[in-house]
């Protein structure tokens, strides 16, 4: 959670906070914008993907002492304005942001309180947004939040400094039938819960289901995006993101510093290894050894033995 | 910054104001040029007299802390030392005094240096108060409150601390909960707040809204103005300003003559046309005599505010005043500090100064 930051400084500050040079004055910057909205003395970001050098070119008819931070290679000179070159233009420029024009914002407080188990355990340091409800068996750690919303029931235990964005059911019953009388589907026992680790992010509109026996698990450092579902006794391993849409099967397994694309399904029972890469819209139906990247639908393997830097 | 320092600073929200007044009085009306006069470039800047200097004076006071060179402080009178924690401003007037420094944003470990001579043997019995300036420190918030912090913690000698900005008159929406508590009432400590209000027409709603959050704040806020050809130089806008800092509360302590620094001749008055003003401000009775400002000339050797027989000799354009400054204490307060070319040393010890006089159209 951060909010905008009112600072000001040099554009050299900032060079140097990036490592790279400056072209053109060193001059004062009081804020950042955005390309459709920009103010004298503001630091923007020019793409070569959506942008083009006339965009320059306009900034530079139009403001004065604008910071332009752009992955255009630089054939261009700029009068009233400069400009940082760098690969990596949008990271850079949230990076400058986060350094200079932005702050944590800590809140720390319980907004909803008739809705939350009297039973379950709250750590020190926690928000909760309004209309979240908690049951009785749960825990929560310390400087997690939870936003609005949220629905959080049975056996479920969540870590510390995680977030938890709005709308998400965390304990969903899973789609767990016994389809063998075609007149009947039995509902099969879920007896497990939901274990979340430590600095996890959940997003808004998800569902993860509890376990059948055991628990569904988040390692450390999971960060998945918005409309995710997660089917009962997932193990998602630590570092690994999976990007927004997804949906995983039940009982699936995602080795560590995995990354999934947004639109994938992987069926049930499916092993994924360690640092493994699923694009987008992928269907997975087969077990993934490590380090492969996988495309297609049917998943198919089109890289394997991929080095963990790439 | 000096390929270009030319180049104008101007906040969005004074665009808007300067918009707003252009639509309600006309383009071209006194009321517009008194704030466009204040900030847009003119070319009669390139008009550079002989006589004009890049700097008001000398008072870097250069001092070696525990081996360490602090950078940024000056020192002219006993009780005060003045810290320039940036040159950033929301922004920037024509006539800066700080126009041809170069740019600056200090570090942590300089404020902690600093707020460590503050507290120091040597300076524990003379000094009580620091003016942090710049730039404008209110831009630099985080900066800002390391420094207090260093200060209170460091120097408990320290009874005020004053910071000179412009920021409620260049971009009131910067005033906000964070500055308000990084300025929240102490105890052992006071804040004051210099700032510069030079026409009525800056004081709009939103400035007004500022100023309140931080009266609110049992901060003390005083206006030092500056007289500017074409910007205040007429006695209904004075009689205007100071009236409405009344009503704000905001107590009126200078009228600055502009000072003669390179290319600001065009913004200047004479001494004889500020002392007119300030006469008919102060005797004819049109306003209260509780919002008077002093008028005040800011020379090589400090400000010397005109009083009987302060103006001691004219000569080609240049005015001899004579300050009460004794020369051995400004020399022992700063120990780098030089007699400028233009000073002389009276025979009781007090210092007299030559200064540049401006002309009327």
């Amino acid at each position: 959670m951060f909010k905008e930051k009112y600072n000001a400084v040099y554009a050299s500050e900032i060079a140097d906070y990036l490592k790279k040079q400056l072209t053109g004055d060193n001059i004062e910057i009081h804020s950042f914008k955005d390309i459709n909205n920009i103010e004298d003395n503001s630091v923007v970001c020019v793409l070569k993907q959506i942008h083009n050098i006339e965009t320059l070119k306009w900034i530079d008819d139009n403001y004065n002492n604008i910071l332009i931070i752009t992955d255009i290679e630089n054939k261009f000179s700029l009068i009233k304005n400069s400009y940082i070159f760098t690969q990596f233009a949008f990271q850079d420029f949230l990076k400058i942001i986060k350094f200079f024009f932005a702050e944590k914002e800590e809140i720390y407080s319980i907004l909803s309180t008739e809705t939350i188990n009297k039973n379950a355990i709250l750590d020190k340091n926690i928000f909760i947004g309004y209309n979240v409800i908690i049951g009785e068996d749960v825990i929560v750690g310390s400087e997690t939040k939870i936003m609005h919303n949220t629905v959080i029931m049975g056996k479920v235990k969540i870590g510390n400094n995680c977030l938890i964005k709005s709308n998400t059911l965390i304990g969903s019953l899973g789609f767990v039938y016994n389809f063998e009388n075609k007149n009947e589907f039995e509902v099969m026992p879920q007896l497990g819960g939901i274990e979340i680790k430590n600095n996890v992010l959940i997003g808004s509109n998800n569902s993860i289901e509890i376990g059948f026996i055991g628990n569904t698990l988040l390692e450390e450092n999971v960060k998945i995006d918005d409309l995710v579902q997660i089917g009962s006794n997932a193990i998602i391993k630590r570092n690994t993101i999976i990007a927004a849409g997804s949906v995983i099967c039940r009982n699936v397994i995602i080795g560590e510093n995995c990354w999934i694309a947004p639109k994938v399904c992987i069926k049930e029972n499916v092993l994924i290894g360690d640092n493994c890469i699923i694009g987008m819209g992928s269907v997975v139906i087969n077990n993934i050894p490590d380090n492969s990247v996988v495309v297609g639908v049917p998943g198919k393997i089109i890289k394997s033995n991929k080095n963990i830097k790439d | 910054m000096n390929k270009n320092k030319n180049r104008e600073v101007i906040s969005e929200y004074l665009k808007t104001l300067i918009k707003d007044i252009e639509n309600k009085f006309g383009i071209d009306s006194p009321e517009v040029l008194s704030l466009k006069k204040q900030y847009y470039y003119s070319e009669l800047e390139e008009n550079i007299l002989e006589k004009e200097t890049n700097k008001h004076y000398e008072a870097d006071a250069q001092i070696i802390f525990k081996n360490k060179k602090i950078f940024n402080i000056e020192r002219l009178y006993r009780r005060t030392l003045v810290i320039e924690i940036t040159s950033v401003c929301a922004s920037r007037c024509r006539w800066c005094l700080r126009a041809n420094y170069k740019p600056i944003i200090m570090n942590n470990e300089e404020f902690d240096l600093i707020a460590e001579y503050c507290g120091s043997q040597e300076n524990k019995d003379d000094l009580k108060e620091v003016l942090i300036t710049g730039g404008d420190p209110l831009m630099l918030p985080d900066k800002l409150h390391y420094l207090i912090e260093a200060i209170i913690n460091k120097a408990p000698n320290i009874k005020i601390i004053r910071i000179g900005s412009r920021l409620i008159f260049q971009d009131p929406k910067r005033i906000d909960s964070k500055l308000l508590y990084i300025l929240r009432p102490r105890e052992n400590i006071k804040f004051e707040i210099g700032t510069q209000v030079n026409s009525y027409l800056e004081i709009t709603k939103d400035a007004e809204l500022a100023l309140k959050k931080l009266l609110s704040n049992n901060i003390t806020i005083y206006n030092q103005s500056v007289l500017l050809k074409g910007v205040n130089d007429n006695l209904d806008f004075l009689i205007e300003l100071y009236d409405k800092l009344r009503y704000l509360n905001i107590e009126s302590h200078y009228l600055f003559h502009c000072v003669p620094l390179k290319g600001m001749q065009h913004h200047r008055t004479s001494v004889d046309k500020g002392l007119r003003l300030i006469k008919q401000l102060t005797s004819r009775g049109l306003f209260s005599g509780r919002s008077k400002p002093m008028f005040t000339l800011m020379t090589d050797i400090g400000k010397i505010t005109l009083y009987e027989n302060t103006i001691q000799a004219r000569k080609d354009h240049f005015i001899l005043l004579k300050s009460e400054y004794l020369y051995s204490e400004r020399c022992k307060w700063n120990k780098n500090w030089k007699l400028p070319r233009n000073a002389i040393v009276n025979a009781d010890g007090t210092m007299s100064v030559w200064y540049l006089d401006g002309c009327d159209d």
